[in-house]
This record gives C-alpha cells, sequence and structure tokens, in this order.
C-alpha cells in the first residue's frame, strides 16, 4: 500500500469501520512504516473521538418542554380555525393571485383602448371639418366661432370658457389643444352653431389648401376671416356669376400653427 | 413487537394533518431531538435551535401534506427544513457567522482550538468537546452541515443527501474536506510537521 491509498481509507480505519481485513492490515502495516501516514491516521482518531464525546455529550440534548407546550397551543389554534390540509389556503392564495392579474391586463387594456380611441376621433374630426361637406362648422371647447349675420357685423357665439370680442370683420376662432371631439358638450354646441349658421352665413364645406396633411391640426390652429376676390371661386371648382365677378367674397382659411394654410371655405 | 404497536411517521403525520393532537405529540416527541441537537450544533445557540425546532414543526402542521415519503424519510424532510430554517438564521444574525470569519482570519483563533501534544491526553474531557464544538462552529456552512450530519448525527451519506439536497458523491467530498479542516485547527502544529514530512516522504516516493 502507498500513500496516496492510505489516504484514500485513513477516515474508515480511524472510525473502525468495516472494511476487507486484508486492507486494514495492510494499512496499519503501512502507517508503521510511513511516519506522515502514521500522523494522519493519529489525527483522525483523535478528531473521530473528539466528534464522538461531542455527539455522546449532545446525544440527549432536547428542547425544553416549553417549545412543545406553544407548538401544541398552536395546533388548536391552527386546527380551530381552518383544515389542517391548507387546500383552502392554497385555494384562497391561487384565487388571489389570479384576480390581480386579471385586474392588471384589464387596467393595461382600458389604459390602451382609451388612448388609441382619445386621439382617432379627434383625427377624425378635424378631418370631417374639413372633407365632409355637411359638417360647415368648427366647434371647440375652449375656442370661438364667428359668424357673420350682416355683410359688416359677424355676430360671435361662444363656447364656454372662451372670452367674448366683437373686434369686427376680422374674426379668429382659436382651436385649442384641449378640444375633446367626443365631448357631449362640443356635439351641443356644434348643433347650436349649425342652427344659427343656417340663419345667418351660407358657407361651403372646407377645401384643402396645398398638400399639407390635416393631421396637424391636432395641435392647434387658427381660422381666419378673409376677403378674397371672387374668381377665387373659380379655382376651387365653384361656380362665378359674372355680373358680380369685381366684387370680392368672404372666406375662412383654416390656418395651422406653422402660419400656412391648411383650409379654405367660402361664406355668403 | 414495538414497531408493530407503533405507527409510523407518515401515519402519525397523516393522522396530525388531519387533526389529531395525539400524533402530533407523538411525532414531536419521536424527532423533536433530531432537528433541536441539528440546529444546536448547526448554530451554537440555544435560543435559535428552540426556535427553529418550533418554526420546523409549525411548518410541518401547516405545509405537511407536501411531505412525499418517495422522496425520503420524514426525519430527512424535518431535517431539510430545519436546514433552510437554520441557514436563513445565521444569514440573519452575522454574529454566529462571524465565528467562522474571525477564526479564518485572527491566528490567536487558532490557538483557542490548539492542544499540541493531543486533545484527549493533556486536556479534560469537556474542554476537548467544547474545542470541537467550536472548531466544528468555525466551519463554513456547507462543511458544517455534512459534519453535523454524517459524524454527530451519525447519518449515511444517502439521508445526509437526502437532507442537503445535493448529490452523494458531494456529500462524500464535502465531509472529507470538513474533517481535513478539523483536524487543521484542531492540530496546526502537526500539520507543518506533517507537511514538512509530506515533503520527504514525496522525495521518498520519488
Amino acid at each position: 500500500m502507498n500513500c496516496h491509498s492510505f489516504e484514500s481509507i485513513v477516515s474508515e480505519l480511524a472510525r473502525e469501520q468495516t472494511m476487507e481485513a486484508s486492507v486494514r492490515e495492510d494499512a496499519l502495516l503501512h502507517s508503521g512504516e510511513c511516519e506522515t501516514c502514521a500522523l494522519k491516521l493519529e489525527d483522525e482518531r483523535l478528531l473521530a473521538a473528539g466528534i464522538r464525546a461531542l455527539a455522546a455529550e449532545m446525544e440527549f440534548a432536547e428542547a425544553p418542554a416549553r417549545v412543545g407546550e406553544q407548538l401544541l397551543a398552536a395546533f388548536r389554534i391552527h386546527r380551530d380555525m381552518a383544515p389542517l390540509g391548507h387546500t383552502t389556503y392554497r385555494w384562497r392564495y391561487w384565487m388571489g393571485a389570479a384576480a390581480a392579474v386579471l385586474l392588471l391586463v384589464v387596467g393595461l387594456v382600458a389604459i390602451r383602448v382609451r388612448l388609441s380611441s382619445g386621439q382617432e376621433p379627434r383625427q377624425r374630426q378635424i378631418a370631417k371639418q374639413i372633407e365632409k361637406p355637411e359638417s360647415s362648422t368648427m366647434a371647440t371647447n375652449n375656442g370661438s366661432l364667428w359668424v357673420s349675420t350682416a355683410p359688416d357685423q359677424p355676430r360671435q357665439l361662444t363656447v364656454p370658457g372662451s372670452r367674448r370680442r366683437a373686434n369686427g370683420y376680422l374674426a379668429v376662432a382659436r382651436l385649442s389643444k384641449s378640444a375633446r371631439p367626443g365631448d357631449s358638450s362640443t356635439a351641443s354646441h356644434a348643433d347650436a352653431l349649425a342652427g344659427d349658421f343656417r340663419g345667418g352665413e351660407i358657407a361651403t364645406e372646407f377645401f384643402p389648401v396645398g398638400y399639407g396633411s390635416t393631421l396637424n391640426l391636432l395641435d392647434g390652429g387658427q381660422l381666419v376671416r378673409v376677403e378674397l376676390p371672387r374668381l377665387a371661386l373659380a379655382r376651387f371648382g365653384l361656380p362665378i356669376n359674372v355680373n358680380r365677378a369685381n366684387e370680392k367674397v368672404k372666406a375662412d382659411v383654416l390656418v395651422g400653427v406653422d402660419g400656412l394654410a391648411r383650409a379654405i371655405r367660402f361664406v355668403q | 413487537m414495538k414497531t408493530h404497536c407503533e405507527p409510523s411517521d407518515s401515519e402519525l403525520l397523516q393522522s396530525m394533518l388531519a387533526g389529531d393532537e395525539k400524533a402530533l405529540t407523538a411525532l414531536y416527541r419521536r424527532r423533536q431531538g433530531s432537528v433541536y441537537r441539528f440546529a444546536l450544533q448547526m448554530c451554537g445557540s440555544q435560543a435559535i435551535a428552540e426556535d427553529v425546532t418550533q418554526e420546523v414543526f409549525m411548518v410541518l402542521m401547516s405545509d405537511g401534506h407536501t411531505f412525499d415519503p418517495a422522496r425520503g424519510s420524514l426525519n430527512s424532510f424535518l431535517l431539510g427544513v430545519a436546514r433552510n430554517h437554520v441557514l436563513r438564521r445565521l444569514k440573519r444574525e452575522r454574529f454566529y457567522v462571524s465565528i467562522a470569519e474571525d477564526s479564518d482570519n485572527d491566528p490567536t483563533a487558532k490557538e483557542r482550538y490548539v492542544t499540541t501534544d493531543g486533545p484527549l491526553d493533556d486536556l479534560s474531557r469537556t474542554e476537548t468537546v467544547e474545542s470541537v464544538r467550536k472548531a466544528v462552529l468555525s466551519l463554513p456552512e456547507r462543511y458544517r452541515e455534512v459534519v453535523v450530519l454524517c459524524d454527530l448525527q451519525e447519518m449515511n451519506y444517502v439521508e445526509a443527501a437526502e437532507v442537503l439536497g445535493c448529490a452523494i458523491g458531494t456529500v462524500r467530498s464535502r465531509l472529507h474536506r470538513a474533517r481535513a479542516m478539523l483536524i487543521e485547527k484542531l492540530h496546526p502544529a502537526r500539520e507543518e510537521k506533517v507537511t514538512s514530512a509530506t515533503v520527504k516522504s514525496a522525495r521518498c516516493l520519488a
């Protein structure tokens, strides 16, 4: 036997564990010849003896009686409160977790739907104002629309929140950023304006001017009342009374925040 | 005869989960000793050992249905739970961990465990036990637990592997390393002799 083989069995040898008799004899013989292995065997024996002594000393160590009593009390409470199988608690736990996840998903979906629906109608409203013939007014929550009841005296229809101005021929209505197309107040004001409109001026639909996107109007814009030569009607495909060709015609120009004209409608 | 009369751990556990108080008492009496000793030998504090014992049986009351006899004995299950609690407590209370850290860095700490001519020859039995206890407590946790399970609780490698949730070979190698560390802590002077002698024998073998 060499030192390497001895080292692999020295623990068993020191603890007098079961091994082949021949191996044991060889190992003892080797330890008698090799000083290093003899010291190793001695160390292992001393350690084994020390550990045995420690184990023997703690062999009968037990938890104090009060631990058992407390445990018993806890057991009685636990038994009275719920079945010990714990399936109820587990079921409740999973149900609670599932409900929390469901709420989270519903909340996220609601936020997403609200965000998307908040933008699309807004775009549609502006586009409708420009493209649809029957829609000929622009209403906002806090802006105002100017309608002329007499050739030289436009009447201001005030939408709540706007300040009243009556400065004559050229009037400006502000398209607010906060305008909400789905807002019921906006819709009702639009209807009211349409009624006044019928009783006052007649306006064409908005005609797009240039190639700018109407989506830019989402950021706001201004409605500017101007006077143009009557020949300008022809450029938008509208009929012209040649007898009145020298006269001027009133028009509302929709100007974006970038200062460019986006659309125009003619008012009579 | 006795084994026929006494119900098994699994039977007691089932009765206990059904609300049988006597089953809990019997199970507690049968298994609390090993749980308490394991915790005490792992952390060296009676207070923590008591807490851990109580917590282990509380876990058994609430989650006893998770015990699977096919995966090991109830004793291994309880010791596994106790191990988790002990490690958590040791992590929380660094005071007990610092023994190992200090003893590795502080040269005087080694001298406290040292007995130059062998602890069983020169020191009284109590002192020997105390020095071994301190040496065991100064081991890193992964080595301490295999010494406690295999040497102090006299478990075989298979049972120890069940408790620790690792391979048998891992238990074997950790135990070998742990014993070498214990010898080093208990007999550092002799270790030096061994080192020099190893050089000699190495030359001889070469």
